[in-house]
C-alpha cells in the first residue's frame, strides 16, 4: 500500500476531526480541511516516526512536507532515503 | 498618572490595570453579569498574586529611600502570603509586560529574567529562573515546565505538561516531554463551536460506549 495511502487511513481512523465520513485526496490540503490540530499533528508525527522508522526533526515541522497527503509521502521517502532522483 | 508619590513609576499602574481588565475577562464566568465578575475577581487566587507583584514593581520604583525601603518590607510580607495562600510565586526579579493572567493557583513559580506583554499562565507551570526571555501574548497550559538558558518567542503556545528546554520561535507550540516543537503553520485549532459549519461539536464517543 502507498504511503499516502497509509497515512491517509491513520488520519481518518485517529484524528479526522471527529468526522468518520471524512475522504482525504493525496492533494487535499490538510490544515485548510481542519483535520490536523496541534496534537493531531504530534499524533502523525509519532506515527510516522515509529512506522517508518524515521526521525523528525524540529526543522522539518514545515507546510512544505505535511500539507498534503502527496507531500508527506514524499517527505517520508526522502527521510527513508527511498526517494527517486 | 502619578501614583501618589512623586516619581513612582506610572506604567505600573498602566500594567494593572492591563492585568485586572484581562483577569477579569479570563478569570471569571462570562455567564455570570458584570459586577458579580468585579466582585469576585479580587478573590481569585491568580490575580491576588499577580497584583502583589505589581506592588513590588512599584515600590521598587520609589525613590524616597526610607518609603521606598518600607514598602518593600510590606511586598515581602504580602508576597510571603500570598505565596502560601495561592501556591504562586512570581519572582520579583521578573519584569513582566502589562496584561499577565495567572489563571488558578498551586504550584505555579515564574522566575525568568523579562516576560512580555499579554501572557497567561496556567495551575502547575514553572518557569525558572535560567529562563533569559519570554516573548509577548505566550500561553502556558496546565503543568507545563520551562528550563534552561532559553527564549521563548511571541505568540507561542506550550501544551499541558509540556517539558520545555530549548528556545521556541515565534508562532510555535511547544507540545509533550521532551517537548517537540510545532509551527502553527502546519495545523489548524479546532474553530470555535458556532462556526462548525454543521460538523458535531466534539470528538464522538469511541465505539462500544454508550452516552
Amino acid at each position: 500500500m502507498q504511503i499516502s495511502t497509509q497515512v491517509g487511513a491513520f488520519i481518518r481512523e485517529t484524528l479526522g476531526g471527529g468526522r468518520p465520513d471524512l475522504t482525504l485526496e493525496p492533494g487535499d490540503p490538510l490544515v485548510e480541511l481542519g483535520v490536523l490540530d496541534s496534537m493531531g499533528i504530534l499524533e502523525l508525527v509519532t506515527f510516522l516516526e515509529t512506522r517508518y522508522g524515521i526521525r523528525i526533526d524540529d526543522h522539518d515541522m514545515i507546510p512544505e512536507h505535511f500539507g498534503t497527503l502527496e507531500r508527506i509521502e514524499r517527505f517520508v521517502l526522502k527521510k527513508t532515503g527511498a526517494a527517486t532522483p | 498618572v502619578s501614583v501618589g508619590i512623586p516619581g513612582s513609576s506610572p506604567s505600573v499602574l498602566a500594567a494593572l490595570r492591563r492585568d485586572l481588565a484581562r483577569s477579569l475577562e479570563l478569570n471569571t464566568d462570562a455567564d455570570e453579569p458584570r459586577w458579580l465578575r468585579a466582585v469576585r475577581l479580587p478573590f481569585h487566587f491568580g490575580t491576588q498574586a499577580v497584583v502583589v507583584h505589581r506592588l513590588g514593581e512599584w515600590a521598587e520604583a520609589v525613590p524616597i529611600p526610607g518609603l521606598r525601603h518600607a514598602l518593600l518590607v510590606a511586598y515581602g510580607v504580602a508576597k510571603y502570603v500570598v505565596q502560601i495562600v495561592t501556591g504562586v510565586c512570581l519572582a520579583h526579579r521578573t519584569r513582566i509586560g502589562p496584561g499577565l493572567v495567572v489563571h488558578t493557583g498551586s504550584g505555579v513559580f515564574i522566575g525568568p529574567r523579562r516576560m512580555g506583554r499579554d501572557c497567561y499562565v496556567q495551575h502547575g507551570v514553572v518557569i525558572s529562573y535560567a529562563v533569559e526571555e519570554i516573548g509577548d501574548n505566550v500561553y502556558f497550559g496546565p503543568g507545563a515546565k520551562v528550563h534552561g538558558h532559553i527564549r521563548i518567542g511571541n505568540n507561542v503556545h506550550v501544551g499541558a505538561n509540556a517539558v520545555l528546554a530549548r528556545s521556541v520561535p515565534d508562532n510555535c507550540t511547544a507540545l509533550g516531554n521532551p517537548a517537540r516543537i510545532i509551527p502553527k503553520s502546519i495545523y489548524r485549532e479546532p474553530l470555535p463551536v458556532g462556526e462548525l459549519d454543521g460538523r458535531p461539536a466534539a470528538d464522538p464517543l469511541p465505539r462500544g460506549v454508550e452516552a
